[in-house]
């Protein structure tokens, strides 16, 4: 009775707005997607980790190439180094980001509090890749612990892309190689992204 | 009569304001514009209204022409209001010379002053009628003034009033190919027949004619001051006395913008200062708010994070007030969750990072190196539409400041080339290099001109960067390729 119901409530809701069921293209004249990287690849409500080389392209993978600008951001960026390079974009793409620039640690992670917290934008990058080996290993477990708690609160992702391994509590860790030489500036971004290879990384507690 | 008060020197002599705002000693052997309104002794000498400028310098040579004065027409405007409300309070500015009174609810010897209204020491025309747009057309032709019009006095008017209506300028000459002249001849066609030819505008200007539609008016309401002010006995340097001055301010607010059915859409704080002058802070909400609680939310993060170098002396809260929003959010239109709630966490970021601090980047529209702007992330403000490309296709971590290094270089003292690094936060010898690209720009102003050479180089142990070189000497780091 149920499945009746929903099946005919399914049909008015075709019937009344046909252009939000559009049927999607048939496979041999799909246009190339917008995003090369999908950001479901990392869970909601938790932390996950990204290390080690071809950070820069995981980000150029999730803002994607597309072709209009976005009128709401999809992204938060929070730059702990502040070496974020909108040059290396075009408009469209970081239209679809904020991009929070820090200047230490601390700032860093009172930052990214708020904004997990916040929870409008549910996808935050966080880059500790400026950040200084030091500082970085001075930040203390709980403050992972911490956030990881408020993007669950929040089903928020958040991603932290680091040089090497420093949150005891990513529910996902895994590791690029995106090993690049001057010879691969001549292939179009899109291609280099489809060559970052993602290795999962073996649990373990860190800290 | 606005430029006829901004220039005294003219009164007496025949003057005529231009429909266009331009300079007048520029146009007058040039352009064929029309005047906007002449003054009485100009109409004396037959030009009026609508002729072209060209025509009435021939029937008149010594006809001045004035700039237009848009402050004065307010101001005028203003003063006409404010004679008229004497009379009554419903009207309506229909245009910036004409108002339209309700005169049904006001008493025979209150109508009668409507002939003694001054304003700038003339006596503004009236007529009067049953139905406003009726009013507003017999208003234009002298032979209304002063007196009620009806259906019949209007049948008797010239047709070129029909100018006034809107829509009315495209259908003139062909009625008056139609051999219409006065306004009756148009009030005999049948109206089905008008409807059927002309389409349903030349309907409505046959009933409004006939005073078969009688619309209600747009009043004219003044804007209320919703401003308050708090003069502090003793200069506040803590944040809590300045919250508790505000709830004070918010509460009245609140009872205030509940009884007259708005709400607030902007806060315009001025923090006085004890060593002089004012701070002033415009806190702009994502969506309309009444509530004491709500409004103080967002000064309470601005607080948290103001530092005005001097002790308060005094506060003045102003709002900007608009309609409470009471539909539903738009299915497929996308918004924020909670966008009163991002506009807090913007300005708490704000607080913690400093101003320029966070935002949604925009790539630069010149080739000068780390030369971005960031737009407000509140959504507010469209992101400019392509025109750039990036350079290559491998994104930079780009070192902010650059960092400058020492590099071995050959010898062309045009384009060097690097051979290894020495200093800087990467060393080693250069393998491999890309290059080199040629930037420059403001080459026209000689204190901002720029030019600098810049090569993707890989070194001995992998990493990749971007070097770039200023003439004469200086060699930086722009950042890594990772």
């Amino acid at each position: 009775m149920a499945v009746a119901v929903i099946e005919q409530l399914r049909k008015q809701l075709r019937e009344q707005f046909p252009q939000a069921h559009v049927a999607p293209p048939i496979a041999g004249e799909e246009a190339p997607p917008e995003q090369p990287f999908d950001p479901a690849f990392f869970p909601p409500g938790a932390i996950s980790e990204v290390i080690g080389s071809g950070l820069s392209l995981l980000v150029a993978g999730l803002l994607g190439e597309p072709q209009e600008i976005a009128p709401l951001p999809d992204f938060i960026l929070i730059d702990g180094g502040d070496q974020f390079d909108p040059a290396s974009f075009t408009p469209e793409a970081c239209s679809r980001l904020v991009w929070v620039r820090c200047g230490t640690a601390i700032e860093m992670l009172k930052a990214t509090d708020l904004l997990v917290r916040d929870a409008n934008i549910p996808f935050v990058l966080l880059d500790t890749c400026g950040i200084g080996r030091r500082e970085l290993s001075g930040i203390p477990a709980s403050a992972w612990w911490r956030l990881k708690l408020a993007a669950a609160t929040g089903n928020c992702r958040l991603v932290v892309m680091s040089p090497v391994a420093q949150v005891p509590c990513a529910a996902v860790r895994v590791a690029l190689n995106g090993r690049l030489g001057l010879e691969d500036f001549e292939f179009p971004r899109r291609e280099l992204v489809s060559r970052l290879r993602v290795v999962p990384e073996r649990m373990k507690r860190v800290n | 009569m606005a430029a006829l008060r901004a220039c005294p020197e003219a009164r007496g002599k025949p003057c005529a304001v231009l429909e266009a705002d331009v300079d007048p000693e520029a146009i007058i052997e040039k352009v064929k514009l029309p005047l906007q309104a002449v003054n009485d002794a100009a109409r004396e000498t037959g030009i009026g209204p609508g002729w072209p400028l060209n025509r009435a310098l021939v029937r008149c040579p010594d006809l001045k022409v004035l700039t237009p004065d848009p402050a004065g027409e307010a101001q005028l405007l203003r003063e006409m209001i404010a004679q008229a409300e004497s009379i009554t309070p419903d009207l309506e500015v229909a245009c910036k010379d004409t108002l339209l009174l309700d005169l049904s609810r006001t008493s025979s010897r209150h109508a009668a002053h409507l002939g003694e209204l001054e304003v700038a020491d003339i006596w503004p025309l009236h007529a009067r009628a049953a139905t406003p747009d009726l009013a507003r057309l017999a208003v234009r032709h002298e032979d209304c003034h002063e007196r009620l019009v009806t259906s019949r006095d209007i049948a008797r008017l010239p047709l070129e009033l029909l100018h006034f209506l809107p829509g009315g300028d495209e259908f003139l000459p062909l009625l008056k190919d139609w051999g219409l002249s006065k306004l009756g001849d148009f009030m005999q066609l049948s109206r089905q027949e008008l409807t059927a030819r002309l389409g349903p505008q030349s309907g409505a200007w046959h009933d409004l004619l006939h005073a078969k539609t009688c619309r209600l008016l747009r009043l004219h309401r003044p804007p209320e001051s919703m401003e308050q002010t708090m003069d502090f006995e003793e200069p506040v340097t803590a944040t809590e006395p300045l919250v508790f001055a505000f709830k004070r301010l918010l509460h009245v607010l609140s009872a205030r913008l509940a009884a007259r059915y708005v709400a607030v859409k902007t806060l315009r704080i001025v923090f006085h200062l004890e060593r002089g002058g004012v701070f002033l802070r415009e806190i702009r909400l994502p969506e309309p708010r009444v509530e004491e609680g709500e409004l103080l939310r967002p000064i309470q993060v601005l607080l948290d994070s103001l530092k005005t170098g001097s002790n308060v002396v005094g506060l003045t809260l102003d709002v900007e007030t608009t309609l409470p929003t009471a539909a539903q959010r738009d299915w497929f239109i996308r918004q924020l969750p909670q966008p009163e709630r991002w506009t807090d966490t913007l300005a708490q970021l704000e607080g913690l990072l400093g101003t320029g601090k966070v935002g949604i980047p925009v790539p630069p529209v010149s080739h000068r190196p780390d030369d971005f702007k960031l737009l407000p992330a509140d959504g507010h403000t469209p992101s400019p539409q392509g025109g750039f490309f990036p350079s290559n296709s491998m994104p930079l971590r780009r070192f902010r400041p650059a960092a400058p290094v020492m590099v071995a270089a050959d010898a062309d003292p045009r384009q060097p080339r690097p051979l290894a690094l020495l200093t800087g936060p990467c060393r080693g010898q250069v393998m491999e290099t890309r290059g080199p690209f040629l930037h420059s720009g403001h080459w026209w102003d000689p204190e901002a001109a720029w030019r600098r050479i810049e090569w993707d180089v890989r070194l001995a142990g992998d990493q990749l960067l971007r070097l770039a070189f200023t003439p004469p000497d200086r060699w930086v780091i722009d950042g890594l390729y990772q």
